[in-house]
């Protein structure tokens, strides 16, 4: 295999590679067949026989095409924009394939390649991603270099074809790949020193949060429980979050024996009508800004408990506003300047966030009354019917009675465990259920009809039991973490694990949990696959959180921890220095860093728009030759060239970009003789030029309309001549 | 040879800052690790560029070792030595090009032939190859080459590295650049080539002719066959017949130059520089005479001098304009004489015998008939 045909080989390679690596990272895997598919087509088909490629008007049209459907899809869904040029860079990679290739289109397509990877990062951060990347640096790397050797090679022999082909063996190809080698580990040592080199946090978000990448599956948590719906919940293995629990000390406490309930939303309204368990929207909230950096956790609630569990989280592709804590969160971080917001009334945590987010959140689990976090009576539900006549029957084998209007009593600890008992042994746990009875309430359809059901309906039932006698009580979705990597000491948490339990409001300010679902049943459900297939999968999710923890949620923390900086006092630093920047009387300070940042970005816009016009211009010229002659005409002239002379340069410059120009020596007429041994019409036009220049430089007879106007209409046909020996030579 | 080194930033390397930065910018902004790895893969990819361009360049010695001379449209080749001097850095991607206006007394290739351009794809450490540069000069003259320069943008292209070496003022190359040869007409050369037999006489020297020269004594060594057996009779003593030696049949070019047209000039001498050719081809003796100039070169055969006779004529108005003169009829050597003259012909300069053509219907001699001589640049 030759050069020039490696080079070809490597390049497509690079090419493929990067189509794969978008399309996997934007879930388009199906697409990404096709995209190939026809790739290789394309590569078959035409490949370097210019003659069989594809007219220049149909490609144009289909480049047109797609980015007028990207910028569309942009403009209706912004937060997709990255996605979107990706695609159309994808495609665009295809559509040349079956255009003419020079060393020109060579090197773009290899830029397009890398700019698509560049979009697979920003769309997504998940470990295929990454793996992909690892392959795709050396293969586009050794394409790139390969590039740079045969390209040269091209254009020399292009322009002077008496030049003999270069010697390029089997040690040349070997030192290529030794420079490969050598490069990608010196790019990779070097890139990661810039990487931990490079400060976290600061500046995040400046421009909007224009990208959200993702770095695995969507969640199955919900923040409704419609009980109405029939159906089987989700038995999805896809990984939702990574959790690492820790103690105060920073000691991992997760074990494989203990699990942990992960709130994501509380539920206070019952719509009968509907059967859906929904949050109460007119709750105040709290919002917030966290900076990122060690030590810059914000503090959201009283610490009241002696002991506190901390959380690090990592949900790979958030695409609702919760946040999931143990319990009742206190203080929460992340990795990246985050607005938060807060409900004091259920310490529910929430932020507009997508795609992966990392935090750490701070919990204290409650066993003691608090005035300080004494909350609202919510309204009293199911007071009369038949959930509240099983509720006082179940109270009465107890010998229990609470009056309905007390908002705390004594019995209220009691009663709460005697519903969770009673569900647990009365009812039947099932993930299938089906549609209620017309006019039926799901809830008596569970309770008293069909017996089983699945967790939201032992939660919802236990949460209805409960309000009926008076007592403050919701329903709380979220995740069960129950599936701990004794690997790599984390949870895993799958879209399987999504559940939901009630918090009791039990005495003053203090809400308990109570999870009615039959415990052996849940367990159950929640346990983790076994034998050697469950013991891979385990490995796998031990490099995977890997992977996430160090790479993709590489934070200021993790930074500073590696260095050996001291984390208090640079993270001091690092904090005043946030503040500087972000506070307000440090405003202007943001605002001209903002301003030198846009100043880039408009300077990058500017200069493609400009290349976009020069780009129109050629085409329409090509289209409708002469179209711009006259402006050509009228452009400034040479000092002391006459106006109307314009033209004749315009004609020296179109021969000489097109590598036929005038030499110095030679005269303007003989240069035309010179021509019609090639194109007789193109000499034609350059004489009737060079006759009208001649007749107005030399015999100082000024150019009549009907001549200018001829030299304008010889000016376009030289161009039009000149351009079609371009594309043929090309 | 003096060295110099020179670091050039083009598009593709202010793009790639720009693209840098861009990425830089969406790693700050959107805390994405991964585009902090590609901005820091971006960082190294620039050092790396500069470094390894640079480093690969300054260990690379080139010389330019041969300039063949050629004829218009015909390839001209210069040679070129690139030696690595690196131990352990290969050297790839290296572009060698010809400059103009470098040296002290400056370059005139420019005016002669397009930009010759040679290219070396990989030199091993501490070896040598050599590369060629191939170019189709499109005027005759002295080409004087005195510097070039080796450039690569190797590994990615982002910045172009050059070196630049400069020849000592008195060792820059030269060559030659001959006229253009084209075919002549079969017609043409034949008829010359008959008035040449035709006009052909003996000498007054000894040689292998037919006419009788004398008689002398038998000495040994002589043919038998050359003995005159009546002489040798009628004297008693062996004698031998001598012949004189036969004229050879000669070609005079001509080359009357008046015009300022610089296009009929040059197709005036590249229609002598044909003529001459075609006249070698038939083995007949050519000389010529450049009257504009006052060069005669004697009528002689052989390859040596055809050359000598097309580089003067490569050389015409190489350091004055030519002046027209006038042939005095009795310095005409005996021979076919066809004078080229690059205006009308102006019969009196030469014997009345010669035959005239001239630039302005060069379809009398070439064989195409047209009218461009020196191709497209």
């Amino acid at each position: 295999m030759n050069l020039l045909r490696r080079a070809d080989v490597w390049r497509l390679a690079a090419m493929a590679m990067g189509i794969v690596c978008f399309f996997v990272a934007s879930g388009h895997i199906f697409i990404a067949l096709v995209a190939l598919g026809l790739a290789a087509m394309g590569r078959m088909l035409v490949g370097d026989r210019s003659d069989r490629a594809l007219p220049r008007w149909l490609l144009n049209l289909l480049v047109l095409v797609a980015s007028a459907y990207a910028g569309q899809r942009s403009l209706s869904n912004p937060q997709d924009t990255v996605e979107y040029i990706g695609t159309l860079l994808a495609w665009v990679q295809v559509v040349k394939l079956y255009d003419k290739q020079t060393p020109r289109d060579h090197a773009q397509l290899l830029i397009m390649s890398v700019f698509t990877v560049i979009a697979a990062c920003l769309t997504s951060n998940a470990i295929e991603i990454g793996v992909a990347l690892a392959l795709y640096t050396p293969i586009a790397l050794y394409a790139i270099l390969l590039h740079q050797v045969a390209s040269p090679q091209r254009r020399v022999r292009f322009t002077n074809p008496d030049t003999p082909a270069p010697a390029f063996n089997a040690r040349s190809l070997a030192h290529l790949r030794a420079s490969v080698l050598v490069m990608t580990t010196l790019g990779v040592l070097g890139a990661g020193v810039v990487y931990l080199v490079l400060p976290r946090g600061m500046g995040s978000d400046m421009f909007s949060d224009w990208s959200s990448p993702r770095a695995g599956a969507m969640s199955g948590f919900t923040d409704e429980v419609a009980l109405g719906r029939p159906g089987e919940i989700t038995e999805s293995q896809e990984t939702v979050l990574d959790l690492v629990l820790l103690d105060e000390t920073g000691r991992n406490i997760g074990s494989l024996n203990r699990s942990v309930l992960l709130r994501g939303a509380t539920l206070e309204h019952y719509d009968a009508s509907r059967g859906l368990w929904r949050r109460a929207d007119d709750a105040a909230e709290r919002s917030e800004t966290v900076w990122p950096g060690p030590g810059a956790a914000l503090s959201i609630g009283p610490s009241i408990a002696s002991q506190r569990y901390v959380q690090r989280i990592t949900i790979r592709n958030k695409q609702h506003d919760h946040l999931f804590t143990m319990s009742r969160p206190v203080a929460v971080a992340f990795d990246r300047e985050t607005q938060v917001r807060l409900r004091p009334h259920d310490h529910v945590l929430t932020t507009s966030r997508n795609g992966r987010v990392t935090y750490s959140v701070e919990s204290e689990i409650d066993v003691r009354p608090s005035q300080a976090l004494r909350t609202p009576r919510l309204p009293r539900l199911f007071g009369e019917g038949p959930i509240h006549d099983l509720a006082l029957e179940v109270l009465a084998a107890s010998d229990i009675e609470r009056d309905p209007e007390a908002h705390i009593t004594r019995h209220d600890r009691q009663i709460a465990r005697i519903f969770e008992r009673y569900l647990q042994t009365e009812y039947q746990y099932d993930t299938f259920l089906e549609a209620p009875e017309s006019d039926e309430d799901p809830m008596e359809m569970f309770l008293f009809r069909v017996r089983r059901g699945h967790c939201e309906y032992f939660a919802g039932a236990m949460a209805a039991m409960l309000r009926s006698v008076g007592i403050d009580a919701r329903v709380v979705t979220g995740y069960r973490a129950s599936e701990f990597n004794d690997i790599a000491g984390h949870y895993t948490v799958r879209q399987s694990n999504a559940h939901a339990w009630v918090e009791a409001q039990v005495d003053e300010g203090l809400w308990m949990t109570y999870d009615p679902s039959p415990p052996e049943f849940v367990s159950a459900l929640h346990a983790p696959r076994g034998g050697l297939l469950g013991r891979l999968e385990k490995m796998y999710e031990a490099v995977e959180h890997g992977w996430i923890t160090w790479v993709v949620g590489f934070d200021e923390q993790k930074r500073t921890s590696i260095l050996g900086l001291d984390a208090e006092r640079d993270g001091a630093r690092f904090n005043i220095s946030v503040e500087w920047l972000y506070a307000s009387r440090a405003d202007i300070a943001r605002r001209l860093l903002q301003s030198a940042l846009w100043g880039v970005i408009a300077f990058g816009v500017t200069a493609l728009l400009g290349f976009g016009l020069r780009f129109v211009w050629r085409w329409l010229e090509s289209v409708r030759p002469g179209l711009f002659a006259s402006l050509l005409a009228r452009r400034a002239p040479r000092s002391g060239e006459r106006r109307e002379l314009a033209f004749y340069r315009a004609a020296l410059n179109a021969l000489a970009r097109a590598g036929v120009g005038k030499p110095a020596w030679r005269t303007p007429m003989t240069h035309a003789d010179a021509l019609a041994r090639r194109d007789p019409a193109l000499a034609s036009d350059l004489r009737t030029l060079v006759e009208l220049y001649y007749r107005e430089r030399f015999a100082g007879r000024p150019l009549t309309p009907d001549e200018v106007e001829r030299a304008q209409r010889s000016l376009g046909s030289l161009r039009t001549r000149l351009n079609g020996t371009r594309e043929r030579t090309r | 040879m003096v060295k110099r080194r020179r670091l050039h930033l083009g598009l593709p390397g202010i793009g790639y800052i720009f693209v840098s930065v861009l990425l830089g910018l969406g790693a700050v902004n959107s805390q994405n690790n991964l585009l902090f790895w590609a901005f820091g893969v971006a960082i190294v990819g620039l050092l790396l560029s500069g470094l390894i361009s640079g480093a690969m360049l300054m260990r690379v010695e080139a010389v330019r070792e041969e300039v063949e001379s050629s004829s218009v449209g015909r390839p001209l080749r210069i040679r070129y030595a690139l030696h690595n001097r690196a131990r352990l850095l290969p050297a790839f991607a290296i572009t060698i090009e010809e400059l103009t206006g470098k040296g002290r007394k400056g370059s005139t290739w420019a005016a002669h032939m397009p930009l010759p351009r040679g290219y070396a794809a990989h030199i091993a450490p501490r070896r040598t190859v050599h590369a060629v540069a191939g170019v189709r000069p499109t005027r005759r003259g002295e080409a004087v080459f005195d510097a070039f320069r080796i450039v690569s943008g190797f590994p990615f292209g982002l910045f172009l590295k050059s070196v630049t070496f400069i020849d000592d003022p008195r060792a820059g190359a030269r060559a030659l650049v001959r006229p253009e040869v084209r075919p002549v007409r079969h017609g043409v050369v034949r008829e010359l080539v008959r008035i040449a037999g035709e006009g052909a006489t003996n000498t007054d020297s000894l040689g292998r002719g037919d006419e009788f020269f004398g008689l002398r004594e038998y000495a040994p060594g002589d043919s038998p066959r050359h003995i005159a057996w009546r002489s040798t009779a009628r004297t008693g003593e062996l004698v031998v017949r001598e012949h004189v030696a036969p004229s050879p049949t000669r070609v005079w070019v001509g080359l009357a130059l008046r015009s300022d047209d610089d296009t009929r000039r040059e197709r005036a001498i590249s229609m002598a520089a044909s003529l001459l050719v075609a006249a070698h081809r038939e083995g007949v003796e050519t000389g010529l005479h450049i009257i504009s100039e006052g060069v005669r070169i004697p009528a002689r055969t052989g390859a040596r001098h055809l050359g000598a006779m097309l580089d003067a004529l490569a050389l015409i108005g190489a350091d004055r304009p030519p002046t027209p003169r006038r042939m005095a009829r009795h310095d005409a050597p005996k021979g076919a004489w066809v004078i080229v003259h690059d205006d009308e012909p102006t019969r009196a300069i030469a014997s009345p015998d010669a035959r005239h053509v001239t630039a302005l219907r060069p379809g009398e001699v070439f064989m195409d008939d047209h009218p461009d001589t020196e191709g497209a640049s």
